[in-house]
């Protein structure tokens, strides 16, 4: 209410403006045309007393040709023109032909001024009128499709035709506005749909491991064991077990990412911090491999600030040093380097393993993915790790990517960027 | 070789734009150097041909001479032709007629064929010719060739008249009876009927080519020779103008010529270099390429020397065709007009010159390959790698404090400000050309042809003066003195005039003969006060002149101010003195000197009458009519004078008409210089415009995928062209107009034809903004045109 | 979900009557609203070609590009250019920014072309994302190779445009700075809803990309 009271105020107001303006240029024009009008009578009359002095001159001289011949050279007319008029009796207009010619041409120029005056007003009201007449059928037009974006629920594709520059920007910011709507209702659907996908997804995802533990147990119970066969047996169900919370964990991880229940929460706190803590986790698996961990970074970067979620981007990293250690055999080296860049902080872990062929290398990224590679088949993996860290970086506002070592040495590298503000 | 001159062909074929632009400027270049030189060479040949014609084609006369003395001349070498003339005798007769006896020689000298209006020359003893006032005065009306007359003449003042007896062998027209009328027999009749002793001749001579003899020592050569042939060389004439045009090789013309063919040869320079200049830029790249593949330095050199080469084999030649045709038809309507004007015959002189098109292609080329030198040195200094990596190197600040808002005009601003250097040196090439103009435009435009026919035709509408000289040792009669002693503008003529029919004033001036200290003849004029201060008003006067101060003092004033210094003696203040005719010594004040009068000194009429010499002499007669009978008066005068020597008249009219067509000579003449090196200017200025488009084609493409119209593209262009012709016409005013009115007061006071009152040169001015505006609307036209022809993509990838 | 680059038998062919060939043939995609998709393919195969043709800076021979439902190819050439100005960035490889102003009056370009007003905050705000603060005032010539991309990303953002396209934004730059431009561009375009399409034939590059389009000999080959 407030809002539509301020805007009245600002719309009258802007009223008044115009019609200041109005005022203005009525004025500036009056005034225009009243000096022009005032010069050329002024003229006029300088003229008619030329005249007047040649003729008096002439009349006053004895030497008509010689006087003329100098007045042709430009001298100086007689400067008592009326009083030689008077002397011969012409005092009065209508004696005057010259007289009564200036005042008629006088008069002339003033209705002429002033029809002229008259004509521009009107023209200038005339104009004025049609262009807010213009105005006020674009403003209906307008409102029309503003009701009409509302109620229908396709996208609307504003027309083409050249309405006016100002015109057409607004039926372009409409036709965004419409779009975002839009939008907004295909995301929602779209999210369904995802959901609806994520949960088919994991359901075949758990099947395997919950069908080999079920055969797992059938065997032990049903079967006859003996002590060591049985025990053997236990160790398998258990280490399907446990890769099965593992997987639970993660899907659990990627369900709750997805459909936003956790939610990326930025803080600034020093990464560096978060790199160890990750270092931490995996550095019991690095040493039983004897594989040894190469860390450079400068003094900068151990001390830098940037916004992220240390929890999850703990995460991220965890799970690319685990698959560099898994992919890695014994006593190889895993090199890993902060460098700082612009806008981003980039880090580099660089293994010298099995490293990834070139067509599988966009494929790793995509969810329950798992390598072709004998080695990798060969190792616990869910294939949604990698996927993981992607979406969390993303989050982050970062990317990663794994680069394919030029120097021809085997062993990949693995590039995540995070922006630093 | 072949593979060299393959890439400078299609290097050009590729490059049409400035190939164009490259064949143009050496096409303006070569044309302007033709004509200058063709007119230079025209104007020289014209005046040597026709000195002979308006001069006598000798080079100096020996005057009474004898048989001997002329035998030694034909000895000499250095006297490479040798007509002669002798005095016959002097016919009975009321008028002064006289008889002479020529050779061949003589006659082809001072043309004398041209007076042929029937028959031929005497050859044989006993034939005579003479005009047909010859004829009439010795009695016989219509006479015929063949015809026999009694003449009646005396070979000196001492012997009696004698009839003899000749037969006619030709007519003359009047043309030869300026002064006094002649007839001629042969030289035959005169060796027969005088004796060898008594034979004296006046021998006209032409020098040998080789001489070295010009107007400066020409007369002590011809002394020189005089006294080794043993003749008095107080008897020695020089044929000074004659001279002056058949051994002086025009200096005057040739420097004038010279310096402005190294004016069009430096802008062309400039314009030429420019255009190759930025031309190379574009193409380090592709030379890189060339070197890369293998070529030299000089290989390189080769190749650009070819490409300029191929460029102007179609220039050179186009531009000496069109100036030779242009040179041609100017100088052919020049001749036309003047002798319309003087109504002399003008030999025709060829202008197709090979020599001077061989000169003119000769400098062409020198031109071009001293403009294409920087460009040959950067191109083979470049290296390989910089070549490749060659990206436009703009000397640009490196912080630009812009605006918040880009438009289009603001785009334009700053790529202007970013090239300041090109943007102002072009500026300035093209604003140099229009200063020059504009100051042109002040002094041609300000050239009053009434106020400077006026100056010849001093006072009303027809002049009548006496032509003398003042010690003609040939001709003694053409001397002031004698010619005084006749006094042809006496009273009596006054009175005559007076009574002609329209004849509205006269108006006379005086003239005293007197002499200086060294015995030379000199001429005082006499002014009253009202032409006093007329002299005294115009330029170039020295001193403080009053009329009533020299009429109390008796002072003198020196007649030509400008050249007192050189040839003045005295200064202001000194006692000047001076023999008047009647033999009075006098002493009087020098008081000054006038910018120019018609006579060596003057004095005001009270101190004339002070003098008290007796009979006034009038020199000089103004008579001023009405318009209608204009014409008749101009008849009268005509037949008044008739027969009368030394006396000329001149119309102001005719003075008028002479005035006018030197000025519209010069006139056209400048101003066609002008507009060429504005040309050549403007060639720069494309020059720069299509370079600039050029290196810019790709950010235009760039300009046009994020969004500009061609709309908007055209403007940028045509804002740019604004600019280019704003800022030209800000220079060549600011600078052209003071610097003009400058030149036009110096002008003014140095006496400059024409020149009186100043008027500002709005309708020039406004030609020339006008001028450039459409030449820049058209440029930037057609360069749209241009840019449009290519896609964007292609634009884009341009440097790839 | 709508599509807001849509093409339909889109060819181009090259050359005069005896050795003509097609650059790009028959070529169907699709992109969606938001999307980041690369394509990828070695010197030679087309994909220059297509993305030209994609922001109607040359004309096909055959086919129809469809810009949010739009056929750009039934515009009039003025049209077309006002349209690019407000509804596609463009990168390109090199030569990108005007060498006579600087870096801010690059980046506001295409809004004074459109005599639109320029909004500070959100141009202030691009400038810090790409960290670009301290070279407002700066000329062309003075920044890096990297610097130069980061300034034509920030004008491709200017106008809030619906499609961005880059072809080979970082083919004149190392590795190291490859990444960051990309990650950068992908970073603004995400903040701002935008949609990306690049060209490279950077395969790891390509991978930030959400999707990959392979191009061929001028035909898409695989996703």
């Amino acid at each position: 209410m407030g809002k539509g009271l301020s805007n009245m105020s600002r719309i009258s107001r802007e009223s008044q403006c115009n019609k200041k303006m109005y005022g203005w240029i009525c004025s500036v024009l009056f005034l225009l045309i009243a000096v022009v009008t005032s010069i050329l009578c002024y003229r006029e009359v300088e003229q008619y007393k030329e005249k007047i002095g040649i003729l008096a001159t002439m009349v006053d001289t004895s030497d008509p040709l010689h006087t003329a011949a100098s007045l042709m050279k430009g001298e100086e007319t007689t400067k008592s023109a009326s009083s030689v008029l008077k002397e011969y009796g012409y005092t009065s207009a209508y004696e005057d032909y010259f007289k009564k010619n200036c005042i008629q041409q006088i008069w002339k120029y003033i209705g002429g001024a002033i029809s002229i005056y008259m004509l521009l007003l009107l023209l200038f009201y005339g104009t004025t009128r049609y262009q807010r007449n213009v105005y006020r059928e674009q403003m209906i037009d307008i409102q029309k499709r503003v009701s009409q974006i509302r109620s229908e629920s396709d996208e609307w594709v504003p027309p083409i035709d050249k309405q006016g520059e100002e015109v057409q920007k607004i039926y372009e910011e409409l036709a965004a506005f419409s779009k975002t709507i839009h939008l907004m209702k295909k995301q929602m659907i779209q999210e369904k749909e995802e959901t609806k996908s994520l949960v088919t997804d994991i359901s075949h995802q758990l099947k395997t491991p919950v069908a080999a533990l079920k055969t797992c147990f059938e065997i032990v119970e049903k079967q006859e064991l003996s002590e060591l066969e049985r025990e053997e047996f236990l160790a398998r169900c258990n280490h399907q077990l446990r890769g099965l919370e593992n997987m639970l964990a993660a899907l659990l991880n990627i369900s709750r990412m997805e459909t936003g229940m956790i939610t990326i929460q930025l803080e600034e706190a020093p990464i560096f911090s978060t790199f160890v803590e990750a270092m931490n986790r995996v550095y019991v698996k690095a040493r039983e491999k004897k594989i040894e961990l190469v860390v450079e970074a400068e003094e900068e970067v151990q001390k830098l600030q940037i916004p992220h979620d240390p929890k999850w981007l703990c995460e991220a990293l965890i799970n690319v040093l685990d698959n560099a250690i898994k992919y890695s055999t014994r006593n190889q080296t895993i090199t890993i380097r902060f460098l700082l860049r612009t806008t981003f902080l980039r880090i580099e872990i660089e293994d010298q393993g099995i490293g990834i062929p070139k067509e599988e290398v966009n494929k790793i990224f995509k969810r329950f993915y798992r390598g072709q590679l004998q080695e990798v088949k060969e190792q616990e993996g869910s294939g949604v790790g990698l996927y993981l860290t992607r979406e969390i970086l993303n989050r982050h506002g970062g990317t990663i990517t794994v680069h394919v070592k030029s120097d021809g040495t085997s062993g990949s590298i693995f590039v995540l960027q995070i922006p630093k503000k | 070789m072949n593979a060299l001159t393959n890439v400078a062909k299609s290097n050009n074929r590729h490059n049409r734009t400035r190939s164009v632009l490259l064949i143009i400027s050496i096409l303006l270049t070569t044309l302007g150097l033709t004509v200058i030189s063709t007119w230079g060479y025209a104007i020289i040949q014209t005046n040597k041909n026709n000195a002979g014609i308006l001069y006598g084609r000798y080079d100096g006369i020996y005057a009474g001479i004898t048989k001997d003395q002329l035998h030694e001349m034909e000895l000499k070498s250095a006297f490479a032709k040798i007509g002669k003339m002798e005095y016959v005798g002097e016919v009975e007769n009321e008028r002064s007629i006289s008889l002479y006896a020529t050779d061949q020689v003589l006659r082809e000298h001072l043309y004398m064929d041209d007076m042929l209006e029937e028959g031929r020359f005497p050859t044989w003893k006993d034939e005579i010719i003479g005009s047909r006032a010859f004829y009439s005065s010795l009695g016989y009306e219509s006479v015929q060739v063949g015809d026999s007359i009694t003449v009646s003449y005396r070979p000196d003042l001492t012997s009696k008249y004698a009839d003899k007896e000749f037969r006619v062998s030709g007519i003359l027209n009047a043309q030869g009876d300026a002064n006094s009328i002649l007839g001629y027999v042969s030289e035959e009749y005169y060796t027969s009927t005088v004796a060898e002793e008594d034979q004296s001749y006046m021998a006209y001579f032409l020098l040998d080519k080789n001489e070295k003899v010009n107007s400066h020592n020409a007369m002590e050569v011809l002394k020189e020779l005089a006294s080794d042939c043993g003749i008095d060389t107080k008897r020695v004439s020089l044929n000074r103008a004659y001279v002056m045009w058949a051994r002086n090789p025009g200096t005057e013309t040739i420097l004038v010529c010279v310096v402005i063919i190294l004016i069009i040869i430096m802008l062309s320079l400039v314009v030429i270099y420019n255009i190759f200049q930025v031309g190379m830029k574009q193409r380090v790249w592709e030379y890189g390429k060339i070197k890369a593949m293998g070529a030299t330095k000089k290989q390189l050199r080769r190749i650009i020397r070819k490409e300029a080469l191929y460029l102007g084999a179609i220039g050179i030649p186009l531009g000496l065709l069109f100036g030779y045709v242009i040179a041609k038809i100017s100088f052919q309507w020049l001749v036309k007009q003047v002798m319309g004007i003087q109504g002399n015959r003008l030999d025709n002189v060829s202008l197709f010159q090979v020599p001077i098109f061989l000169l003119v292609a000769v400098l062409s080329l020198i031109t071009i390959l001293l403009a294409i030198r920087k460009p040959m040195k950067i191109i083979s200094k470049t290296t390989i790698v910089e070549a490749m990596r060659y990206q436009e190197q703009r000397k640009a600040r490196g912080i630009r404090k812009g605006k918040k808002q880009v438009t289009v005009m603001g785009l334009t601003m700053a790529n202007m400000s970013g090239n300041r250097r090109r943007t102002i040196s072009t500026i300035i090439t093209l604003g140099l050309s229009c200063v020059l103009f504009v100051v042109m435009a002040n002094s041609l435009g300000n050239m009053d042809d009434a106020y400077e026919a006026r100056k010849i035709v001093e006072r009303g509408k027809i002049y009548v003066y006496l032509t003398y000289s003042l010690n003609d040792t040939a001709y003694p009669e053409n001397n002031l003195d004698s010619i005084l002693k006749e006094d042809p503008l006496d009273q009596e003529f006054l009175q005559q005039v007076r009574e002609i029919e329209g004849v509205t004033e006269i108006y006379t001036n005086k003239i005293v003969l007197a002499a200086d200290e060294k015995q030379n003849p000199i001429t005082i004029g006499v002014l009253n006060r009202e032409e006093f201060s007329r002299y005294k008003a115009k330029a170039g006067k020295v001193g403080n002149l009053d009329y009533d101060a020299a009429s109390k003092e008796g002072a003198i004033i020196y007649g030509w101010g400008a050249l007192m210094e050189t040839y003045c003696p005295y200064s202001v203040g000194d006692q000047v003195p001076i023999t008047l005719e009647n033999g009075t010594k006098i002493e009087p004040n020098l008081q000054g000197a006038f910018g120019s009068i018609s006579s060596d000194w003057a004095v005001t009429e009270d101190t004339y009458q002070a003098w008290n010499l007796g009979e006034d002499h009038i020199a000089k007669v103004w008579i001023d009519c009405t318009t209608e009978q204009l014409r008749n008066v101009e008849k009268k005068l005509n037949e008044i004078l008739l027969g009368v020597d030394h006396v000329e008249i001149k119309t102001y009219e005719s003075a008028l008409k002479e005035t006018q067509l030197s000025m519209k000579m010069i006139t056209v003449g400048i101003y066609a210089l002008l507009i060429l090196t504005g040309l050549i200017g403007f060639m720069n200025m494309a020059n720069t415009m299509v370079t600039s488009i050029t290196t810019r084609r790709q950010e235009f493409g760039v300009l046009q995928a994020i969004g500009m119209t061609s709309k908007q593209l055209s403007h940028m262009l045509q804002l740019e062209g604004v600019i280019f012709t704003i800022g030209t016409v800000f220079v060549s005013l600011t600078v052209g107009i003071p610097l003009g009115y400058a030149v036009f007061q110096y002008g003014k006071n140095n006496g400059y034809i024409g020149l009186h009152t100043y008027h500002f040169p709005t309708v020039e001015v406004l030609c020339m903004i006008g001028c450039i505006l459409v030449l820049q609307i058209v440029l930037a036209y057609v360069l749209s045109k241009n840019i449009k022809k290519n896609s964007i993509v292609e634009r884009v990838r341009y440097q790839e | 979900m709508e599509s807001i680059v849509r093409t339909e038998g889109l060819s181009k062919k090259y050359g005069s009557k005896q050795n003509e060939f097609y650059a790009i043939s028959n070529i169907n995609m699709e992109v969606k609203q938001g999307e980041f998709v690369a394509i990828v393919g070695k010197s030679g195969s087309g994909k220059s070609t297509l993305l030209h043709l994609l922001g109607g800076l040359d004309r096909p021979t055959s086919g129809k590009v469809y810009l949010n439902g739009k056929d750009i190819y039934g515009m009039k050439e003025d049209d077309l250019a006002i349209y690019r100005r407000r509804k596609i960035g463009f990168i390109f490889q090199a030569f990108n920014l005007v060498s006579s102003i600087n870096v801010w009056e690059n980046m506001v370009l295409p809004l004074g072309l459109d005599g639109k007003q320029v909004d500070e905050t959100y141009m202030k705000e691009i400038i810090e994302t790409l960290g670009l603060e301290s070279k407002i005032h700066s000329l062309p010539n003075t920044l890096s190779g990297g610097q130069q991309q980061r300034v034509a990303i920030g004008r491709a953002l200017s106008t809030k445009p619906d499609v961005i396209l880059a072809d080979e934004p970082t083919g004149n730059l190392d590795t190291k700075t490859s990444d960051e431009v990309i990650s950068l561009l992908k970073l603004s375009a995400k903040k701002y809803g935008q949609t990306i399409i690049m060209i490279t034939h950077d395969e790891d590059i390509a991978q930030i990309a959400d999707r990959r389009l392979v191009i061929e000999d001028g035909k898409v080959v695989r996703e």
